[in-house]
């Protein structure tokens, strides 16, 4: 697992969740570099911002999608 | 060759949510959801088929019941998609009507040829690929 891939499991949502929830979020470098709820430009911004860099990009789930997903 | 994927935490729940890439129009991208292993299909966002370069619409539909017993259209297109090093094809779903902000990888395709287990204790998923004798 890539030392991103452990901040983005431990640190992500609580980060994202209250600003961010049913968006798209991209994460660089232990960051969070662009959101918005169209993940496709969300992916192209933060590319642009983070040239080279490593670039995950997730969908943050709304408080009522862990109800349905549970 | 296994990975492990630490539990992604969400107030106090602990969630496994890992990483899949799938080949796509644009090359591989790296594609995050929820493990559910009662789903049959993995159900992406439409959105993702738009980071794929993929028209979801394209796929073969098919009625899903989901788990409140409404049935949701699924576009099921068949993708390579990878874990670790090794290239496999699974059949991949795509839905606008599932009502949930977040992608979930089913059995299709990634229980077949993956051997998945679900730490709690170490709050991890670990994943094997399967030997087939």
């Amino acid at each position: 697992m890539r030392k991103d891939q452990e901040w983005l499991a431990r640190h992500l949502y609580d980060l994202a969740r209250e600003k961010f929830a049913g968006e798209f979020v991209a994460v660089a470098d232990r960051k969070i570099v662009a959101h918005g709820v169209v993940a496709l430009e969300v992916e192209r911004e933060a590319k642009k911002k983070c040239p080279g860099e490593y670039i995950s990009v997730l969908p943050i789930p709304r408080e009522e999608d862990l109800i349905h997903v549970l | 060759m296994s990975c492990k994927f630490d539990y992604h935490q969400i107030g106090d729940l602990f969630l496994p949510i890992i990483p899949i890439s799938i080949k796509g129009s644009f090359g591989w991208t790296e594609i995050w959801g929820f493990v559910d292993s009662g789903a049959t299909y993995s159900i992406l966002l439409p959105q993702e088929a738009d980071r794929l370069g993929l028209h979801f619409l394209d796929g073969q539909e098919i009625p899903i019941t989901i788990g409140d017993g409404e049935k949701i259209k699924v576009y099921l297109h068949r993708l390579s998609i990878k874990i670790d090093e090794e290239e496999i094809d699974a059949l991949i779903g795509f839905s606008d009507e599932l009502g949930v902000n977040m992608n979930l990888w089913g059995r299709n395709g990634i229980f077949d040829n993956y051997r998945i287990c679900f730490s709690n204790n170490k709050k991890a998923v670990i994943v094997e690929r399967e030997q087939y004798l």
